[in-house]
């Protein structure tokens, strides 16, 4: 009977923990099938869990919350398409450049807003997300599984990513599409970082992320781009955090495991799927390329 | 006949790319329901005028005419609904999608509506079977050979009702028997009334397949044919501008001395293998291999170049090389070069350690250089620029520089595979002049080519190797096309 407790324990902490990661691993996919390189994932989340956090905090409702977070990541999404698609900015510089950005102007505004160096105030415990983003979640990924499959528009995104001279001979924009797809792809992963802030926790701190949207590109590129193997990767990575949070404290004979060793579990996978498995997936042939 | 307009008409059509002029006066036309040849050397201005017809660029002067209309196309948008298709060298198809995929993305409708996969492969099956073209719709472009996906590109073009068809280089990237198969499809397009446009440098194509030629020279039109009142020399005299001399035969006499001996060779790489072969080269003589590609000549290579390509339970037999041996590969892209760097370099590779070009630890810039400029110089290789990235020379002038190393040093033994690939016709001449002269200076030659023509100018006696054997031998007093066909063919 406590193992089965604890097992569904750990199932749930699975589910939770997973959401923040299907998110961006979702946005991930949009950008990076469209033929852009995203590895501002990262600034993405924060941006949409600070913004969830204070919309969230002033508005004492999560709903209102994830709709600003939502337009915040449109916006930073918009940002990054202006950069890389009309500016023709390298790609992973502009990335890493978005990280760095967001990681200093975060700090800067709740300074200003709350006299604080990160942190934004609580929402109230009713007030946050119970199950929402999940569930959300996982509609998202089955309906991009459909879309992708089914859909003209998931044709030319999956065009605009491996083929793009073809999707121009067809007479559809690659610009436009890419333009869409990488807008989008701020949104998702905004909505990722609203739900550690809105669901996992109820206030958003310093640097909260903690490598998720690196570790929603792991999970990406381990499910060979495509939104369910994506999805399932997110959960073997939440599985691992799950396990990690209820290692803490735990004693192998007598002696207790330093926590930080226990804290690295879920890297040490991503890493080991990364390794082991990245030589079987083929990235879109037009990843990275200029038009 | 005579009272239609032609299917398409160029008039005084000129382009340029800034100071560059591609095309200049371009004027000829082609009759509705027939095949006109586009010929002409690399860099001639074909694919310039192909691409205005098209719609991807727009003339600077002149005026295209569409059956009896003024084409006036802002994108290929334009020309396909002007129901004109065009096959690009390069294929527009995304390798991981299924051929149906690929060919519906070219289909209009909104974003979000469902793609009509199932309607859409019936039809598409019934267009392929009209056409005798045999597709299978629902597998990966990666899965298909190249002759299928050309297939696929052609039943896209189908698909959208166009009467007229561009096909670019459609030859390059085929198998002798996909070539036929491609030339027999053709031939039914045009019973069904298509207007197809062929280009290609390869001129026994021409005369196989058109009706009517057009040749094209330094961006001119130089001479508008029917087919059947001209000739391959003749075509080849108007491309280059000059008559190209018939190949003497040889005076030196062949050696005494063997340079190359391959005894009892087994070897293998994945599917590809050579099995108990042995191959005898005398001073002063070319050998010739022939055979369809992936009969084993790219095993037979490795192992003259390099044993420690196989592994120690793949390899038999012994080979004995006397002298210095120069070689230039199949495929000089993949592995004779490196494409992005600069030709001084690609010309060094393999000599860097000789004491001419390096120095303990340092390398003799001046003399590389040096030496890269009078090889250039020699073998005519333009634009004269050392340090230009290798991959920014034309195929003939990348192929030049690579003969000139391998056959500058001057190797004893000389292993020459596919010397002309995707290589101009006087650049042709050139480097066969060049292995003959190679040849009379004592070298042996092992000449290994997919094209019979060659093999038949250059040899002193040619093997032919199939599934791994030297099934047949001809002595060059028996040369002839039909019987080395067949035994490449296995039939013996």
């Amino acid at each position: 009977m406590e193992t089965a407790l604890m097992l569904f324990a750990l199932a749930l902490a699975t589910l939770r923990l997973a959401t923040p990661l299907i998110f961006a691993s979702m946005g991930g996919m949009m950008s990076e099938r469209s033929g852009i390189v995203n590895v501002a994932l990262e600034s993405f989340m924060l941006v949409g869990a600070f913004v969830g956090a204070v919309a969230g905090y002033y508005s004492a409702s999560a709903w209102i919350g994830w709709i600003a977070a939502l337009a915040a990541g449109l916006i930073i999404g918009a940002l990054y398409a202006l950069f890389v698609i009309e500016l023709r900015a390298d790609q992973i510089v502009t990335g890493m450049a978005f990280n760095l950005l967001v990681m200093g102007i975060i700090p800067f505004i709740t300074k200003i807003l709350f006299n604080s160096t990160g942190s934004t105030p609580s929402l109230q415990v009713e007030d946050r997300f119970n199950f929402e983003p999940l569930l959300m979640a996982f509609i998202l990924v089955a309906l991009l599984t459909f879309w992708l499959k089914k859909s003209r528009s998931g044709l030319w995104l999956l065009f605009a990513g491996e083929h793009p001279e073809a999707l121009v001979a067809s007479g559809v924009s690659v610009r436009k599409v890419r333009w869409a797809a990488v807008t989008l792809s701020g949104a998702f992963a905004a909505w990722g970082g609203a739900s550690l802030s809105l669901f996992l926790a109820s206030a958003y701190s310093p640097m909260m992320t903690g490598g998720r949207g690196f570790m929603a590109l792991a999970a990406l590129i381990f499910g060979k781009w495509k939104p369910l193997p994506a999805f399932l990767a997110c959960l073997l990575f939440a599985f691992a955090d799950a396990v990690q949070i209820r290692l803490q404290g735990a004693q192998i004979a007598g002696i207790e495991i330093p926590v930080q060793f226990v804290q690295i579990l879920p890297y040490i996978v991503t890493i080991i799927a990364l390794a082991g498995f990245i030589g079987a997936s083929r990235p879109p042939k037009a990843l990275g390329k200029e038009l | 006949m005579i009272s239609s307009s032609p299917a398409v008409e160029f008039k005084g059509i000129s382009k340029a790319f800034g100071d560059c002029v591609a095309n200049s006066d371009i004027t000829f036309s082609v009759q509705p329901g027939t095949i006109h040849g586009i010929v002409g050397e690399n860099g001639a201005g074909k694919s310039t005028a192909m691409k205005m017809l098209f719609g991807l660029y727009r003339p600077s002067g002149g005026e295209i005419f569409v059956h009896g209309k003024p084409a006036d196309f802002d994108s290929s948008i334009d020309a396909m609904n002007a129901k004109i298709g065009m096959v690009h060298q390069h294929f527009m198809l995304a390798e991981p999608l299924t051929a149906l995929d690929n060919i519906l993305l070219q289909q209009k409708g909104s974003a979000f509506s469902l793609l009509p996969r199932k309607e859409q492969k019936d039809k598409l099956d019934e267009i392929a079977k009209r056409y005798g073209f045999e597709i299978d719709l629902m597998a990966k472009v990666e899965d298909l050979s190249v002759g299928a996906q050309q297939r696929v590109e052609i039943l896209k073009i189908l698909s959208q009702h166009s009467e007229i068809l561009i096909l670019d280089e459609p030859t390059a990237v085929l198998t002798p028997q996909e070539v036929r198969d491609l030339f027999q499809n053709l031939q039914r397009l045009k019973a069904e009334g298509k207007t197809i446009l062929i280009i290609t440098h390869k001129l026994k194509e021409v005369m196989a397949l058109t009706d009517n030629v057009s040749v094209f020279r330094a961006g001119r039109v130089v001479a508008n044919r029917k087919t059947s009142e001209t000739s391959v020399a003749d075509l080849a005299e108007l491309m280059v501008g000059r008559r190209l001399q018939n190949p003497q035969e040889r005076r030196t006499a062949i050696g005494t001395t063997t340079v190359l001996k391959v005894e009892e060779l087994t070897a293998q790489i994945g599917a590809h293998r050579v099995e108990n072969i042995g191959l005898e080269i005398k001073s002063g003589e070319i050998v010739g291999i022939a055979g369809v590609e992936g009969n084993g000549q790219d095993i037979l290579i490795r192992a003259l170049l390099d044993e420690s390509a196989f592994h120690k339970k793949d390899f038999s037999g012994k080979i004995t090389i006397n002298g210095e041996l120069g070689s230039f590969p199949e495929d000089r892209l993949r592995f004779g070069v490196l494409p992005s760097r600069p030709a001084y370099e690609n010309y060094l590779l393999g000599q860097h350690r000789h004491p001419k070009f390096a120095k303990g630890l340092f390398l003799k810039m001046k003399e590389v250089l040096k030496a890269t400029k009078d090889a250039m110089e020699l073998y005519d290789v333009r634009p004269r620029k050392e340090s230009l990235e290798f991959d920014r020379f034309s195929g003939g002038n990348q192929q030049k520089l690579v003969v000139a190393r391998a056959l500058l040093q001057n190797p004893q033994v000389v292993v020459a595979a596919q010397p002309t690939r995707g290589v101009d016709i006087g650049a042709i001449e050139f480097i066969h002049d060049q292995i003959r002269k190679s040849r009379d200076a004592g070298a042996g030659v092992l000449l290994i080519s997919s094209e019979l023509d060659e093999l038949m100018a250059l040899s002193d006696r040619i093997l032919v190797l199939y599934k791994g054997h030297f099934v047949a031998e001809f002595p060059r007093t028996s040369f002839d096309e039909i019987s080395i066909g067949a035994a490449m063919g296995g039939g013996h």
